[in-house]
């Protein structure tokens, strides 16, 4: 039986390889996501230096001059960067103007139009007695676009620090004493405290927070990228073998159940060869970049375990719906389900990166068709999972894979001799459970 | 087991919902012997023969195909055409023929042999190392006839290996199949043509809406359809002939009648001949083609 599934594993793998569109794909695939990375980087090098114009309204007239002297401030040393010993604009200027206040105007409407003819970026409204810190009084910031921060940010510092230095001129408190009592203490960043194998104390080092962020959100975008570049495979050839009619002299050689068997294996191949090329540049980079003591070692290992759990999840259900189907249109009404599946660690990655051991980040990762990618996102993230987390996602996702390629040969075994009728999902259960 | 038949059914049946496709079909097909399954379309044939090949389950009955009862272990040792064909366009005609005899565990040697002398047999053998999606038709089927046989199997089922064939084809077709016999294969196939079935097949059966209805040597058939049925020509009245008890009418060719008789021939003859002036009398041997006909009637 083996020889037989061998022989169909290997016609798939060199089918797929062989193909132009996948030597392609193998090769643009890296070129595109390091293309894409040097597009954002040269991309935030252009920096934004057109100035930001700001009305302020302030009838009391004692913020302002303040915070006109702090954007000077700001304008003149903070949006330098020195290059090659000379100094280069690396942000916007903000520029402050005073609007008076006329008690005979609509004022909020006529700075509203000059924003939105471009004259200006935005304006401020500060309330009488917000200098005085009178309960209740603010200051408001309108603009049309919300979505650029900076000056907010900058704003809601500098007005805070202008407020309680007029409040504390109105205190017997010593400027300078009030100066240090505000002043934020420094948190720096470090690693834990750890022993080496000679029970030597290694002090805690510095943190590389991209790295941090960066493995393990590379790692799950590794696997994703290559089971995902291997299992569509599988639903095209077997559509095709449905289509060009060979499944029956297949079937006539060979069980439903080897041929799906030899079609699954067939894309591991695949899949480990794609691991092989990716995974070794991707060592080969961290020597390169000197973040190589970032990956621990295992997780290479891991990273394979899990690849070929999903390859099999994934593949048993790309199969079974190309089994269910005669045409590649057919194919795509069934897929919406399956898409569900396959895109729920796209649901809660963000969030596991942020909490790993959340009980949101340990139930989604230990749910099956999610564990693949999110179990490895947690493995790439300290303090990783619990051994115990581990083992059940590990069960867990084993059974879960089993029972998935049974359902697909089920499916597969009277799904490839159905002929001319529209798959529904009612249709595959029926065939999961027919005898 | 030599006396054993490569295939025996007994009282299988396979439906599809509540369409019953094979009714307690029962049959055996003798080793050594070419056995053509003919009847219109839509009257079982594939339906038996994927079952045959377990392709299919049946619902009901047994089947036992090389000695082997109710399992695919035969199949390596069965070559099997489908009606429904197809070959992988982008690979070349060796990669595929080496496929398919692999996936019956033909060692690569052994199949490249076979694989180079029905090419040559063919007149394909420089077409080898061509993509198949740059053969003709006619050559893709040649093709698929040779990765059904590369593997040297005991028992050939070929599932109209002559449609879509032109004369020439199927000629070289016909004598590569009658060599399969020669070299001590058991072949059935099946066909709607009636001429090919009965100058190729040792035993005949034939299906209609999913039942036998004929099965045996066509001389058995033939004897059994034909002895029954005369060509007469009287001087008078035809009406008379048709009026006599136990006659039916198959064909009215003009001034010869076709009919049919429920008595010997001899026994009919010496009945009418006092009574009509016969001039002609002339027993009929209807063609496989005409059985066919008179048993499918309308259906065809």
């Amino acid at each position: 039986m083996f020889k037989k599934v061998w022989t169909i594993a290997k016609v798939e793998w060199r089918s797929t390889v062989l193909a132009k569109g996948f030597i392609l794909a193998v090769f643009l695939t890296p070129i595109f996501i390091g293309g894409s990375a040097v597009v954002q980087h040269s991309i935030k090098e252009r920096v934004d230096t057109v100035d930001r114009t700001l009305a302020v309204v302030d009838a009391d007239g004692k913020i302002f001059p303040l915070l006109k002297a702090a954007a000077q401030e700001r304008n003149t040393k903070d949006i330098f960067i020195d290059v090659g010993g000379s100094k280069r604009q690396n942000g916007p200027r903000f520029v402050l103007h005073r609007v008076q206040h006329a008690p005979q105007k609509d004022i909020p409407l006529e700075l509203s139009n000059r924003v939105r003819a471009g004259d200006i970026f935005a304006y401020i409204i500060v309330d009488p007695g917000t200098a005085a810190g009178l309960d209740g009084k603010r200051v408001t910031y309108h603009t049309q676009t919300h979505t650029y921060t900076e000056l907010p940010r900058w704003l809601h510092e500098a007005l805070t620090g202008i407020t309680r230095k007029l409040h504390l001129e109105g205190t017997s408190l010593d400027p300078s004493v009030a100066e240090k009592l505000l002043e934020p203490t420094p948190l720096k960043w470090r690693s834990l405290v750890t022993v080496d194998e000679n029970g030597n104390r290694i002090p805690p080092g510095k943190i590389n927070l991209a790295a941090t962020f960066g493995v393990p959100a590379v790692a799950m975008l590794l696997l994703f990228v290559i089971v995902f570049m291997s299992v569509p495979m599988l639903l095209h050839s077997v559509i095709e073998e449905k289509q060009q009619r060979i499944w029956e002299v297949l079937v006539s050689s060979v069980s439903p159940f080897e041929l799906l068997f030899g079609k699954l294996l067939g894309a591991v191949m695949v899949s480990m060869m794609l691991s092989m090329l990716y995974l070794g540049g991707t060592i080969l980079f961290a020597e390169t970049m000197g973040v190589s003591d970032e990956i621990p070692g295992s997780l290479y290992a891991w990273f394979l375990v899990f690849q070929l759990l999903a390859l099999l999840i994934y593949g048993s259900m790309f199969s079974a719906i190309g089994a269910a189907c005669s045409e590649l249109r057919d194919a795509q009404s069934l897929m919406v389900p399956a898409m569900f599946v396959i895109i729920v660690p796209m649901f809660g990655w963000v969030a596991i990166l942020r909490a790993p051991s959340s009980p949101f980040a340990v139930a989604l990762s230990l749910f099956p068709p999610a564990t693949p990618m999110l179990m490895l996102l947690r493995m790439a993230l300290p303090p990783g999972p619990q051994p115990w987390e581990l083992a059940l996602a590990i069960v867990l996702t084993s059974i879960f894979t089993l029972a998935c390629v049974w359902a697909a040969g089920k499916i597969f075994r009277l799904g490839i001799l159905a002929q001319g009728q529209t798959p529904t999902l009612r249709r595959l259960i029926s065939w999961v459970l027919a005898k | 087991m030599p006396d054993e038949p490569a295939i025996r059914l007994q009282d299988v049946t396979k439906s599809y919902g509540r369409h019953t496709a094979v009714d307690r079909l029962s049959l055996e097909v003798p080793r050594g012997s070419v056995y053509g399954f003919i009847g219109p379309n839509g009257s079982g044939k594939t339906t038996t023969l994927r079952v045959i090949m377990h392709i299919l389950l049946p619902d009901d009955g047994i089947v036992e195909v090389l000695g082997k009862r109710g399992t695919r272990a035969a199949n390596d040792r069965i070559g099997y055409l489908p009606e429904e064909r197809g070959l992988y366009k982008k690979m070349t005609v060796r990669q595929q023929l080496a496929y398919y005899a692999a996936l019956k565990g033909v060692p690569d040697i052994e199949a490249r042999t076979e694989m180079d002398s029905w090419l040559k047999r063919l007149e394909l053998t420089e077409w080898v190392d061509y993509k198949v999606e740059a053969l003709s038709k006619g050559m893709m089927q040649k093709i698929q006839f040779i990765s059904t046989i590369v593997s040297k199997p005991d028992l050939v089922i070929l599932d109209e290996p002559f449609a879509g064939l032109d004369p020439v084809n199927v000629e070289v077709m016909r004598s590569a199949i009658l060599s399969l016999r020669e070299n001590g294969a058991t072949v059935v196939l099946s066909t709607h043509d009636m001429q090919i079935a009965s100058e190729m097949c040792d035993f005949v059966l034939m299906m209609h809406k999913g039942k036998k209805v004929l099965d045996g040597t066509l001389e058995s058939i033939k004897e059994k359809y034909g002895s029954n049925t005369i060509r007469i020509a009287v001087n008078g009245e035809k009406s008379k002939l048709l009026e006599t008890r136990g006659v039916s009418l198959v064909r009215d060719l003009g001034r010869v009648q076709e009919i049919r008789i429920e008595q010997h021939p001899q026994e009919f003859l010496h009945a009418v001949s006092g009574k009509m002036d016969i001039t002609h009398f002339e027993i009929v041997t209807p063609s496989l083609h005409d059985i066919f006909l008179r048993i499918a009637g309308t259906d065809v």
